[in-house]
């Protein structure tokens, strides 16, 4: 086959990979904007990680809006306007400004027959203890200014147990009041008005996101126009996920054109030409469209991140192209395609070859995200590496007209120059003041394994939502306990276990509250006990009780009715009355959070103020575990990086043993010496800028470990050509600061601290290259 | 027919009632400190006699409302923002309402507006009227959101220079007066009355 038709061919095979591509991307582009997507699972419990799933999608859906202003009528107003705009533009589905009334009669409906069955605590404290005296009791619900003002008639409930019982179950709304279906609060002189509302569909899916957030901005639009001087707030996953998305984009945008226009620049300086640069460019697109491709295939979705990092693989790509294209131009007129080829195939060839082992080691990682990157750049690279083979030698059949000397000879001397002032003692000298000089830096070294490091959650959007938090009390929800029984009953005993400390918490104020089935329906054994409570001291005597009712003033009819009422009461209630009750609807997702085969049941904080106080709420309780993703993911994340440390010495040692069989013991080591120099001092630098180590710079690092030693195997494989040598290692370095460099000014802390290890590593391994020729002429 | 009085009044002189109104409250919420002994008669639905109780009430503008019933059962109930702390004959202390937001909170705070003359607490959950002369007047007040007046029909004051009755009208048809008399103003409360306001 002719090195023409060769290129053809590969040329269409790329046409019909981007035609696939683009077909697929044409039906919306699955990019997965979940963070938490990308981490492994992290309960070793399956049933406590459905759980989470979930519950994070119940509670996830969900948005906030609050609206102030200091006149009451328009806060209320501007709510109005926005539910009725927003709305109209679909994204958003149930926006409440008004809750609807909770009908009484259906609180009625579910407990008021099973009521005797119902005792607040304190009750049946006082029941147990023989306290109880009926006469004070019932006197008290009469005399008393707001006795019986809820609830059931006095005459239903003489001593208003079941009003106390009811009283216990009012869900708390934080500092918010219901004052006619709105959630209202004031403070400092301005009126807050809260609207509830879910995003209609998966808070992840980028076309959700988009109509949600739309249909917030048409309606915080109209708000603003009918309403001037509202303040409005917004807190929900939606808005979180679409501006890590805005910002994953804006990255991407910057990143990619920043590094083709930087690159090109480089690459048209030293070529004079924009064929070379067009080349290099054809190599690393065909890179990342095979690893799109790929990955969209196998994976189903590409990860914002990896698209993030596949951005910046553009620089990695290039330098396989670069290598070739410099061979051409330090050639001149004796160039051949076929003698590029054999040029640099042997460089290119250890050099990828160390690069995917230590992509490969990546790959490892249990870590879906990570290893998706790693995948990426496996299929990327590996494309990249044949594309010169086969691709650009039918490119590049003419020889250049430049004068090799002059196009390459000051790369040349540059290179000469620089390898005689690391030589002999000198360099040694310098290198163990450099290594001197790092160890303060080694010891500031500080790890964060902080989970919001991989959200960047936008400053103004995180004031927001702490804002509403503080003022409505409602919780993320990221840290709940899940309960576990044998049958339903076991729960909800085991609950009711819970959520005794829970309320003790509550009465100390480490928590403001917390949501649990058994408060809306007490365990069976309970009901059946406080009954036989109220058996034994209210109704045993009913000579006594009728006397009693009848003295403080209860009509005939009434006083007769109530022991007929306990005789005939109906059974406990069961979670199955209350599921079947609208009043459990906002509940529901506490109850079978795994399904309905599994007897189990979450139950959720709202204002926590003392988490260290609340993790110990489950100690020693049957049953009861805390889940707390949050704290469980930056758990792992800090796992892995400690693993880092053995991981880098791992991959050094397979890079070794592919270096030694090319060079053998000693030159082999002096390969590998200046990447080792250069990843020192990057950790030390690290310390001494104050970064955390994470496990993204991790990443970074053992990136820079397979791309730094590249520059070393270049330079010994290519030092007879020494101008093009160099001035590819050059272009090279330079391509990689620009692509993964610019990464150091991502928005995405994660993305940022990848790139600054990586840019730094980097320099270095360019900085100390020349010792690789340690021993040779 | 009296709805439609007061409305014909306050559309013809609503500055003027309003007024009124702003004055009263601002009288009665004068003194830091006031107490009173007061007799209370309730009427509930599903009884055939008034249920009539005295006692003593104290109202602090800054702690709250101390509701002290003597007979006939010992019963003192501690009005604040926060909710209803109550204690029995027994000596028992017990803190309703504590959860923020809770019906019982509600209540703890209305009171404290009712009783203290809190002017922003009352106009936010009232429709207030006034009535009279700031020297005799009644203020009559229904519950604007729909939360209260499912059980609360309508409250009304009357007094001179101090509240000296309060008619409560519940939906279920119970109804409460209260007649208070023997008023006197004090600077703060006494240690034993602060301690009735602390969480038990």
């Amino acid at each position: 086959m002719t090195l023409r038709a060769r290129s053809w061919l590969f040329l269409a095979a790329l046409a019909v990979a981007a035609a696939i591509l683009a077909g697929m991307l044409s039906r919306g582009v699955p990019l997965q904007t979940n963070v938490l997507a990308m981490l492994p699972a992290t309960e070793r419990d399956p049933v406590a990680e459905k759980v989470v799933a979930s519950l994070s999608a119940a509670i996830g859906s969900r948005v906030l809006i609050l609206f102030s202003h200091a006149d009451e009528a328009r806060a209320k107003a501007g709510a109005e306007r926005f539910a009725a705009a927003a709305s109209g533009a679909g994204g958003l589905r149930s926006l409440m400004v008004r809750l609807p009334e909770p009908d009484p009669k259906l609180l009625h409906k579910l407990y008021a027959a099973s009521r005797f069955g119902l005792l607040s605590e304190p009750d049946r404290e006082t029941l147990a203890s023989g306290r109880f005296r009926a006469r004070d009791s019932a006197l008290q619900q009469i005399v008393s200014p707001v006795g019986g003002l809820f609830g059931l008639p006095l005459a239903q409930d003489p001593f208003g147990f079941f009003g106390r019982w009811m009283a216990s179950i009012v869900p708390s709304a934080g500092a918010m009041r219901l004052e006619d279906g709105y959630l209202v609060s004031r403070e400092a002189g301005r009126t807050r008005v809260l609207v509830l509302g879910e995003v209609d569909g998966d808070v992840y899916d980028n076309a959700v996101q988009a109509r949600a957030v739309a249909a917030y901005e048409r309606g915080a639009q109209a708000a603003l126009a009918a309403e001037p001087g509202t303040e409005i707030q917004r807190t929900g996953t939606v808005f979180f996920a679409a501006s890590a998305r805005a910002a994953a984009m804006r990255d991407m945008d910057r990143i990619a054109l920043g590094s083709i226009a930087g690159i090109t620049l480089v690459m048209f300086a030293v070529f004079r030409s924009l064929r070379p640069i067009a080349l290099g460019l054809l190599s690393a697109g065909a890179g990342i469209l095979a690893a799109t491709l790929v990955l969209i295939l196998v994976d189903g979705e590409l990860h914002l991140v990896t698209l993030a990092f596949g951005a910046s693989l553009i620089g990695e790509a290039i330098d396989y192209a670069i290598l070739f294209c410099a061979a051409h131009l330090a050639a001149g007129n004796r160039w051949t395609p076929q003698m590029g080829v054999a040029q640099v195939r042997p460089a290119l060839t250890v050099a990828v070859a160390t690069s995917l082992l230590a992509y490969a080691l990546l790959g490892l990682l249990p870590f879906p995200g990570v290893s998706q990157v790693a995948r990426f750049a496996l299929v990327g690279l590996a494309v990249a590496y044949l594309s010169v083979q086969w691709l650009l030698p039918g490119l590049l059949i003419q020889p250049g007209r430049r004068d090799p000397a002059l196009a390459t000879g000051w790369a040349a001397q540059m290179l000469e120059g620089w390898r005689a002032a690391l030589r002999g003692r000198r360099a040694v000298l310098a290198g163990a003041i450099a290594l001197a000089v790092c160890v303060p830096g080694w010891m500031a070294l500080q790890p964060n394994d902080d989970v919001r490091l991989l959200v960047p959650r936008q400053p103004e959007l995180a004031a927001q939502d702490a804002a509403i938090r503080a003022t409505t009390g409602f919780d993320a929800g990221s840290r709940f306990f899940l309960v576990r029984g044998t049958s339903e009953e076991d729960v909800l005993l085991k609950e009711t276990n819970l959520t005794k400390r829970l309320r003790e918490l509550e009465l100390g104020g480490a928590l403001s509250g917390h949501q649990a089935v058994s408060d809306f329906v007490p365990p069976r054994a309970v009901q059946e006990a406080s009954r036989a409570l109220l058996q034994e001291h209210v109704f045993a005597d009913r000579g006594a009780l009728t006397r009693t009712l009848t003295e403080v003033g209860f009509r005939p009819e009434a006083v007769r009715k109530l022991p007929s009422e306990f005789e005939r009461a109906p059974g406990p209630v069961t979670v199955a009355d209350w599921l079947a009750s609208p009043l459990s609807t906002p509940y529901r997702y506490l109850w079978a959070p795994a399904g309905d085969a599994l007897p189990a049941s979450v139950v959720t904080l709202i204002g926590e103020r003392d988490p260290a106080r609340t993790n110990l709420a489950a100690a020693g309780l049957d049953g009861v575990t805390l889940v707390d993703k949050a704290t469980s993911v930056s758990e792992l994340l800090g796992k892995y990086r400690a693993w880092a440390a053995p991981g880098l010495a791992a991959a050094a040692a397979m890079m070794l043993v592919v270096l030694v069989l090319r060079y053998g013991g000693r030159a082999a080591l002096a390969v590998l010496v200046p990447v080792l120099l250069a990843e020192a001092l990057s950790l030390a630098a690290f310390g001494y800028a104050g970064v955390p180590v994470t496990l993204f710079g991790v990443v970074g690092w053992t990136l820079g470990l397979g791309i730094g030693v590249n520059y070393s195997i270049f330079l010994r494989e290519g030092i007879e050509r020494p101008g093009a040598t160099a001035m590819a290692v050059l272009l090279s370095a330079c391509t990689t600061l620009l692509g993964f460099g610019l990464l150091a000014f991502s928005g995405v802390p994660a993305l940022r601290h990848f790139g600054l290890a990586l840019a730094t590593t980097i320099a270095g391994a360019l900085l100390f290259a020349p010792l690789a020729l340690a021993g040779k002429k | 027919m009296r709805l439609g009085l007061v409305v014909s009044m306050m559309v013809c002189f609503p500055v003027h009632a309003d007024e009124l109104l702003g004055k009263i409250l601002q009288r009665l919420a004068e003194p830091p400190v006031i107490r009173a002994q007061f007799v209370q008669e309730r009427l509930i639905a599903d009884m055939t006699r008034p249920t009539v109780s005295r006692g003593r009430i104290t109202v602090s503008r800054q702690d709250g409302v101390l509701w002290q019933i003597e007979s006939p059962v010992k019963l003192a109930l501690a009005f604040t923002q926060n909710g209803v702390i109550e204690t029995g004959p027994d000596g028992v202390r017990r803190s309703r309402g504590q959860r923020r937001g809770a019906a019982e909170a509600e209540v703890g705070r209305l009171m404290q507006g009712i009783l203290a003359a809190d002017e922003k607490t009352l106009l936010a959950s009232f429709d207030a009227s006034a009535q009279g002369s700031l020297e005799r007047w009644t203020v009559r007040l229904v519950p604007r959101a729909r939360e209260m007046a499912r059980f609360l029909k309508e409250i009304r004051l009357g007094g001179g220079r101090h509240l000296e009755t309060i008619e409560i009208e519940e939906t279920s048809g119970s109804y409460t007066a209260i007649r208070m008399r023997q008023f006197a103003v004090a600077d703060r409360l006494a240690a034993d009355e602060l301690a009735q306001f602390k969480a038990p």
